[in-house]
């Protein structure tokens, strides 16, 4: 019967029902079969009201949608490429670096392929780089910036695993240089290959986009420098994000001045936070659920049979979250699938900020594999290119990132460095 | 120039009412986002330059970002959640369109029972809450309002119908 209603559940989601309501869903047959009143759902679902991280999601959100529509992706498109265009592969360098700053402030939402990627494709094709690699590189460039704070999926895996946003951001630092790293270097190569030219650095040019997009980058820099400094909560990082970026568009940069403008800057934040925290707030009722029943424990029990080292649990865990993220978003997986495994990771002895940067390092990749990779649709629509030759054009950053996975997986100094400091 | 023309579609009352619904819970959800940074703000301020707090605001902070989520759930009713489409990305728009009436009636009835047991946990809270704490519970009022509201955009959508071809 459990096997019947798991399956129903699934075909609706598969057919487009909102996770949301699937959820519910599954939460009203679940407390239906324990035998309990529904009201136990809304119980949890007011839960949400007791943490007070959880306000730094809209706010952040707030900062990232106005810094976005007031052109922060145009200025720092033109700093970065002033600061990086001159070196081998520089153009490439500068898409990459370009897309992760504003994935990250973004929220990862997938809208920097729209924003940039429009921008990037006609100046890459017409400095030589050619088809094929110029949409690998923008596609999966798309979730770059996961990592980098104040990225919403590191506020969402802190709230839901009960992990400091503050550590985490600090811990994400590290992979995620390490990656644009890996990226910049693959690059650079490529563009030796092909024989792309490399242009002359222009000082004036430097100084000329720097005070334009200064202020944009002083924003990460000013996050991780409070959080780090322990000036500031990741609520008051929020907070002062949002003001600073309505305060950078409408003052200095000027660019948005209409109360129509400032009007669709907030209804866009509501309706990306609504979209998302409605998921959290039911699935918090399904999860206590699920926990009430013993799931996670008994999972537990069945590893426990034949896994016996925090190497093979780890292993094991990469191959279930990059299934996971070849299926679901990032945001459903942490909400749905950090509350079964951390438990499980804890018994193994995986750190939960070590384990928080492995599970969305998972699901930065699952943005670029099919069915479901995020990524893949937005540029198939931003370049109108076919879904599949998106995905072959995206396999040798694919491979890059699943060394990379590798790398931060056994590593786990790459994220916990700061512990021993 | 001419006025573009409207859809037969929206020319109905239950196209109107969706419109001013919509219209309503915006202009609310806005101004409780514009409402929770002033009150943070005001509340770093106080603490920082005077070393003091705004009684009450911490708690206030904390539904308000409730009021601009859940709000913000029911407008993102068209087409706007996040959905894990992974068969129907792969079918044609017709078909898409097609699902979308059983799609609507499924999650009205979800959130209807969700409303019906959000509805009755807060009356109890309601009945039980001592006297100083009925501002909070009122402010809680936006759990039921908000699956309420759910549940009649789901079900306004599955009565107006599909949305007109080449949309998405």
């Amino acid at each position: 019967m459990m096997l019947v209603t798991l399956m129903l559940l699934v075909t609706v989601a598969a057919l487009g029902v909102p996770l949301f309501v699937v959820l519910g869903a599954g939460s009203l047959i679940a407390a239906h079969a324990a035998g309990l009143d529904p009201a136990v759902l809304i119980v949890e679902m007011m839960r949400l009201a007791s943490s007070p991280n959880l306000m730094a999601i809209p706010l952040f959100t707030l900062a990232g949608v106005a810094l976005s529509r007031g052109g922060a992706p145009q200025r720092l498109l033109g700093m970065f490429n002033a600061g990086f265009g001159w070196m081998p592969g520089g153009l490439a360098i500068v898409a990459i670096v370009s897309c992760a700053f504003f994935t990250a402030f973004s929220g990862a939402s997938g809208v920097t392929i729209l924003a940039l990627g429009g921008l990037l494709y006609p100046i890459l094709t017409g400095e030589n780089y050619s088809k094929k690699f110029s949409l690998g590189l923008l596609t999966s460039s798309g979730s770059l910036g996961l990592l980098f704070p104040p990225s919403l999926a590191i506020l969402l895996y802190g709230i839901v695993a009960g992990v400091s946003i503050e550590q985490l951001f600090v811990a994400g630092i590290v992979p995620g240089v390490v990656l644009l790293a890996m990226l910049a270097v693959y690059s650079a190569i490529v563009s030796r290959r092909i024989g792309v030219a490399r242009r002359p650095f222009s000082l004036t040019a430097l100084v000329t986009t720097t005070r334009q997009g200064v202020w944009d980058l002083l924003l990460p820099v000013g996050i991780v420098g409070g959080l780090l400094g322990g000036y500031v909560t990741a609520t008051e990082a929020a907070t002062c994000s949002a003001a600073y970026a309505l305060l950078l568009e409408t003052v200095i940069h000027r660019n948005l001045r209409s109360a129509a403008q400032l009007r669709e800057i907030f209804l866009e934040t509501v309706v990306l936070v609504g979209s998302l925290l409605i998921i959290l707030g039911v699935a918090l009722g399904l999860t206590n659920l699920l926990i009430d029943a013993q799931v996670p424990m008994k999972i537990l029990a069945l590893m426990e049979r034949d896994v016996h080292s925090q190497l093979h649990f780890l292993l094991l865990l990469n191959i279930f979250l990059l299934a996971v993220g070849c299926l679901m978003d990032i945001f459903s997986a942490i909400v749905v699938v950090v509350p079964l495994i951390l438990p499980l990771a804890q018994r193994f002895g995986v750190d939960p900020v070590h384990l928080g940067i492995v599970f969305l390092a998972n699901l930065e990749i699952g943005y670029l594999t099919p069915p479901v990779g995020i990524n893949l649709f937005l540029a198939s629509q931003r370049f109108r290119a076919p879904v599949l030759s998106l995905f072959r054009a995206s396999l040798p950053f694919l491979l890059i990132m699943l060394v990379w996975l590798a790398l931060i997986t056994y590593l786990p100094g790459l994220s916990l460095w700061w512990k021993k400091i | 120039m001419t006025e573009p023309a409207v859809h037969p579609r929206n020319r109905t009352w239950m196209a109107k009412l969706e419109f001013h619904l919509t219209r309503v819970e915006s202009i609310v959800a806005i101004a409780g986002l514009v409402l929770l940074l002033g009150l943070t703000l005001a509340e770093i301020g106080a603490r920082n330059f005077f070393h003091s707090s705004i009684p009450g605001a911490d708690v206030l902070d904390r539904y308000l970002v409730l009021w601009v989520s859940f709000l913000g759930a029911v407008l993102a009713v068209r087409d706007r959640h996040i959905k894990i489409d992974a068969v129907a990305v792969w079918f044609p728009d017709a078909w898409r369109r097609r699902l979308e009436r059983p799609i609507f009636l499924f999650s009205s009835v979800v959130c209807g029972i969700l409303f019906w047991a959000a509805a009755r946990f807060w009356r109890e809270e309601w009945l039980y809450a001592p006297a100083a704490e009925r501002w909070i519970t009122m402010l809680a009022v936006i759990i039921p309002l908000s699956f309420f509201l759910l549940t009649a955009h789901f079900a306004l959508r599955f009565l107006i119908g599909p949305r007109a071809p080449g949309r998405s």
